[in-house]
């Protein structure tokens, strides 16, 4: 129960900085001597590129999360549907589908973020899109699985004995009994891509490096550390508190449904 | 029907194969192709000609693969396009300081997952166990970058307790200096600590509790006896499963903690290679780390059903 | 300072403690008798070599000076003074140079002659060597020349140039023993003797008591590459490295505070420079060009990407140096009339490529920062952020725009290295036949005051099409610490990179 209030806590400090943070007028162009310690005007001093830390920071949480957000979604979006096509009726075509996502499944996702940044492909869009798909076999897998457990199967076998079309079973009732698995998964699935997202923008593969991005920030400014800690310890610690925070809630969550 | 294994490794072949048809069909994503990117962007359109044809470019694409397979085969990966130099020899030279990183932090990283899931499974809802999950947890969830910047921050520059890089080391100047291993290491295993922690715990707890081990200790068996017999190998197959992860999670880090550490190593070449965007570089990379993972995650296939051949796998 | 020669550390995750001397990693000061110098220097990679004719980087250049000696060096103000050769002097038309040397010998006892001299400048000037620094001797007329004696030497232009012994300091000029052409365990004249060296890693060399300066005060040298400019810095403050060359300015503004550690400061003698391709799109058309020149805030530029401690340029190299054009007038920001330029060219929103790289710790930010000005001259300018160790050979042949910076060099070597048609560093593809001429006329001129104003007219030429953005000069700093005897220098110059007087506390 304490886990779980800390956990929403972890979450909702740095989910509220970076959806609500870009509502606070602030200016993120260079202005000011760089790496300026906290001070008037300033209250967390300035970044490498003379601007304000604190509009830094407000304006570089929505690229986290929305990145990630956009990401999974369409991971889903993707996926779900692919889970329960394999799921279906077709036997062949079930294997055909997972056979390819296995093969997919063999390479590690920063990998594939790597070699598109050396053919020039790096923009937002681009790491939605890569991180979507590299999310989608163990996606795909999991619904699978889910449809096809025990009880949905009989389930729905005997809806479709009674005459029920296959889609309204699918969209119906089966949706229904996956949506728990994939919700729970979600946010395991959350923590991983904030994850990857960030390391990549660490190591300079996904956003440019004037974006206000929290990870590129920390990158950018790493040489202040010791002197001028803010500029890299806050969009660090938020940054930290939403992988923690998504963490603990998502372990209550699967814990709660192992139980259940 | 054929046996488990044998599918098992016809897969990992067929993975192979996809692996290699993609690392070459790198070369397609390119804006330019790679005789643009030999000449420069100076170069005339009849020079490009002339060096198309020197590289093969204009031959069709299955032929090209051909050749290039067969160069794979003989070691040839081809040559920098920004310095020359073979790949093979760009990869060699940074190999031992990534192997070393990467194997140490594994020596490590068991022994330590090991002693934190079987005292925490054993001690299953005590305080010990609920102190060495969230530990573990929140240590999982910061991500290398951040706990690396930290830790140099604190144990490097500040206590002057640790060296805060290991550049220009190779994997035998490592062994012989270990104290620039430590803070990388730590980094490394921080992460996946967790994970595989976590595994062992569930699965000694299960083992722990159950019937089998509950009567072997009516039986008078030793409590010692009764988890090295008994806990710690039913628990061991998904453990084999976890560490297959982790490889992949250490290879992934390694990236991440030698351009933190600045170690010469195949994290940080890689980082380079794609910088310049020097395809055959990236390539053999690609090949190197993406070779790792799938034999790892094969061999963990296999372990896994043979320590639980009745488990109907999937073959994968 | 005990925390050199003797550091606890503990093996956090087993949670127990260990105490040991961590003299196989960390600088080791004096202790065990022999004392190691260890700086770190941004690499070159795989490719690097000893050949000092084919360097390409500053550690290059710093292991170079270490192996081996050049006939002459330049002060910090790049006037002359005497190396290998004690003097030079020239007939009247300044055609025919004698240069008599000094009594030296290499590490191998052979002394240094003036054949060894003959035989490396000819292999510098062999267009199939390829080096950078060929363009020095390209005049010099090698059947012609000839040794006098064992220590006198004529060399024979093809055409006449009073500022020719500017060559004898310049980079990639050392003196090799005649024959040499295997540089997998060089032989030099150099304070430091061939120790180890793989490239792409360490180099370790050993002090040569027989070098006619006198030996070495410290016994061994390392040169530790280290790429990233953080990771110098932190290699500094723990204590691994005495010396960490090139840091950023706001690093050493921090770095200045902090106790045992000294950042050397040679102010203002970097030019920072952005390269504009004139020979393809978009810059082969000049209103492009200007609307750059005209676009870019030099000031702003100064103020953050060298945290206000440099000084801005005027599209010209050499600031302060002798042969400088000052009466130039400064140019500004006219983002009006850049934009203009931009608009009569049809080339709003356009794309331009900006390479950049952490070999210098302002570029990141400089680029960051043009891209922005830019953008209100109605251009969409983009970072392209190359690897550093080989950053410098890339822009050569990759890009219409590129970040560059040059440390100290004699303007009129400058000149005719940069701009002149063909030479082997001009990346700007500039080509004037006015100006290539100029710069026979001035380097032909015997009087020096009419010589340098024929320089500056030639620098007026570069400053109205030259293609060379020079947004600033920033200063070359260096963090020392636990060695003395070490001084602030910019790279090229004598003083820079000279370990030879360094003494470890």
């Amino acid at each position: 129960m304490v886990n779980r209030v800390i956990g929403w806590v972890l979450v909702a400090v740095p989910a509220l900085v970076a959806l609500g943070g870009p509502l606070v007028p602030g200016d993120i162009s260079s202005t000011s001597l760089p790496s300026a310690p906290p001070g008037a005007g300033h209250p967390l001093g300035t970044d490498v590129l003379g601007r304000d830390a604190l509009a830094v920071v407000l304006s570089g949480g929505l690229s986290v999360v929305g990145i990630t957000l956009a990401a999974l979604l369409l991971a889903y979006a993707m996926g779900v549907p692919l889970g329960l096509v394999a799921a279906g009726r077709g036997r062949w075509l079930d294997e055909v589908l997972m056979r390819l996502l296995d093969l997919v499944l063999a390479f590690p996702s920063l990998l594939v973020l790597m070699v598109l940044a050396a053919t020039g492909h790096r923009s937002a869009v681009v790491l939605v899109c890569a991180v979507a798909v590299v999310q989608l076999p163990a996606i795909a897998r999991l619904v699978r699985a889910a449809a096809l457990a025990p009880g949905c199967r009989t389930a729905a076998e005997a809806l479709l004995l009674q005459g029920e079309p296959w889609w309204r079973i699918q969209a119906g009732y089966v949706v229904r009994s996956v949506a728990g698995p994939v919700v729970t998964d979600a946010g395991t699935r959350l923590g991983l891509v904030l994850y990857l997202l960030a390391s990549a923008n660490f190591l300079g593969l996904g956003l440019p490096s004037s974006a206000p991005d929290w990870a590129v920030v920390i990158e950018r400014n790493r040489d202040a550390l010791t002197t001028q800690p803010a500029v890299v310890l806050v969009p660090a610690a938020l940054l930290i508190a939403l992988c923690v925070g998504v963490n603990l809630l998502s372990d209550k969550a699967l814990a709660h449904r192992r139980r259940s | 029907m054929i046996g488990y294994p044998l599918r098992r490794v016809a897969l990992a072949f067929a993975q192979a194969f996809v692996l290699l048809v993609a690392t070459f069909a790198m070369t397609a994503l390119l804006p330019g192709d790679a005789a643009s990117a030999v000449l420069g962007e100076r170069a005339t359109p009849e020079q490009i000609l002339v060096v198309r044809h020197q590289l093969g470019l204009d031959e069709p694409p299955g032929i090209r693969f051909g050749h290039w397979l067969h160069g794979l085969l003989t070691g040839d990966l081809g040559n920098s396009l920004i310095t020359g130099v073979p790949v093979s020899t760009e990869l060699g030279a940074r190999l031992g300081a990534t192997a070393v990183l990467a194997l140490v932090a594994l020596l490590v990283l068991v022994p330590l997952a090991a002693a934190v899931g079987v005292g925490s499974g054993l001690a299953e809802g005590s305080r010990l166990d609920r102190a060495l999950t969230v530990v573990t947890a929140v240590l999982h969830a910061v991500p290398e970058f951040v706990l690396g910047l930290v830790l140099v921050a604190a144990f490097a520059v500040r206590a002057r307790l640790l060296p805060a890089t290991a550049a220009g080391m190779t994997g035998a100047d490592l062994l012989a200096a270990p104290a620039v291993l430590v803070l990388p290491v730590v980094v490394l295993v921080a992460r996946q600590l967790c994970d595989l922690a976590r595994q062992i715990r569930i699965g000694v707890a299960e083992h722990a509790h159950s019937e089998v081990a509950t009567h072997l200790m009516l039986l008078g068996l030793r409590r010692r006896t009764v988890v090295l017999r008994h806990v710690l190998p039913g628990a061991a197959a998904p453990v084999v499963q976890q560490l297959a992860r982790a490889i992949e999670g250490l290879l992934t880090g390694t990236v991440i903690v030698e351009s933190l550490f600045a170690v010469t190593g195949l994290g940080t070449g890689f980082v380079e290679a794609v910088q310049n965007r020097d395809v055959p570089v990236v390539q053999g990379y690609v090949l190197v780390f993406a070779g790792v993972v799938l034999v790892g995650n094969l061999l963990a296939d296999l372990a896994t059903h043979r320590l639980t051949p009745h488990r109907e796998l999937r073959p994968w | 300072m005990s925390s050199f020669t003797r550091r606890r550390f503990l093996t956090g995750a087993l949670g127990t403690v260990a105490f040991t001397s961590l003299a196989a990693c960390g600088p080791s000061g004096s202790s065990g008798g022999s004392t190691r110098l260890r700086a770190a220097f941004a690499a070159g990679g795989s490719k690097e070599t000893l050949d000092p004719a084919l360097v390409s980087q500053f550690v290059d250049q710093a292991r170079a000076k270490a192996l081996f000696d050049t006939l002459a060096t330049y002060a910090a103000d790049t006037s002359l003074r005497p190396g290998l050769a004690e003097s030079w002097d020239s007939d009247a038309a300044g055609l025919r140079w004698r240069v008599r040397l000094r009594s030296a010998q290499f590490h191998d006892g052979t002394p240094v002659t003036s054949e060894d001299v003959l035989y490396t400048l000819s292999r510098i000037a062999d267009p199939s060597l390829a080096s950078d620094s060929r363009q020095y001797f390209a005049t010099v007329d090698f059947p012609a020349s000839k040794a006098v004696s064992a220590t006198e030497l004529e060399l024979v232009l093809a055409r006449p140039d009073f500022e020719f012994p500017s060559a004898f300091a310049a980079p990639g000029t050392e003196i090799l023993p005649a024959g040499t052409k295997d540089f997998t365990a060089p032989v030099g004249s150099g304070p430091f003797r061939f120790g180890s060296f793989r490239p792409g890693g360490p180099a370790v060399f050993t002090k040569f008591e027989g070098h006619w300066a006198g030996a070495p005060t410290i016994d061994e040298l390392e040169f530790v590459p280290v790429d990233d400019e953080a990771a110098r810095v932190n290699a500094l403050l723990s204590g691994q490295v005495h010396y960490a060359h090139d840091l950023a300015a706001a690093s050493a503004a921090r770095l200045a505070g902090q106790d045992g550690v000294t950042v050397l400061q040679a102010e203002r003698t970097t030019m920072q420079a952005v390269l504009l391709r004139l020979t393809r799109p978009p810059f082969s058309d000049p209103r492009l060009v200007q609307a750059v020149l005209l676009g870019v805030d030099r000031e702003a530029l100064n103020r953050i990407a060298l945290a206000g401690r440099g000084e801005v340029g005027n599209d010209l190299f050499g600031k302060g140096l002798r042969g400088y054009a000052a009466d130039i007038p400064q140019r500004t920001r006219d983002v009006d009339t850049a934009r203009r330029l931009v608009r009569e060219a049809g080339a709003e929103g356009l794309a331009i490529p900006l390479e950049t790289s952490g070999v210098d710790p302002a570029f990141d930010s400089a680029a960051t920062l043009i891209s922005q000005q830019l953008k209100e001259a109605g251009l969409t300018v983009t970072p392209d952020p190359l690897a550093a160790s080989t950053y410098f050979s890339e822009i050569k042949k990759k890009g219409v725009a590129a970040h560059s910076r040059t440390a100290t060099l004699p303007v009129p070597t400058f000149l005719g290295e940069r701009f002149r048609t063909g030479a082997s560093s001009n990346l700007t593809g500039y080509s004037n036949p006015e100006f290539d001429a100029l710069l026979d006329r001035a380097a032909g001129t015997a009087d020096e005051a009419t010589r340098l104003t024929l320089f500056a007219e030639a620098q007026q030429l570069t400053h109205d099409d030259g293609g060379m953005l020079v947004w600033g000069f920033s200063d070359w700093n260096v963090g020392v610490s636990g060695v003395d005897g070490v001084v602030a220098a910019p790279p090229n110059t004598f003083d820079w990179a000279r370990f030879d007087h360094a003494r470890l506390r």
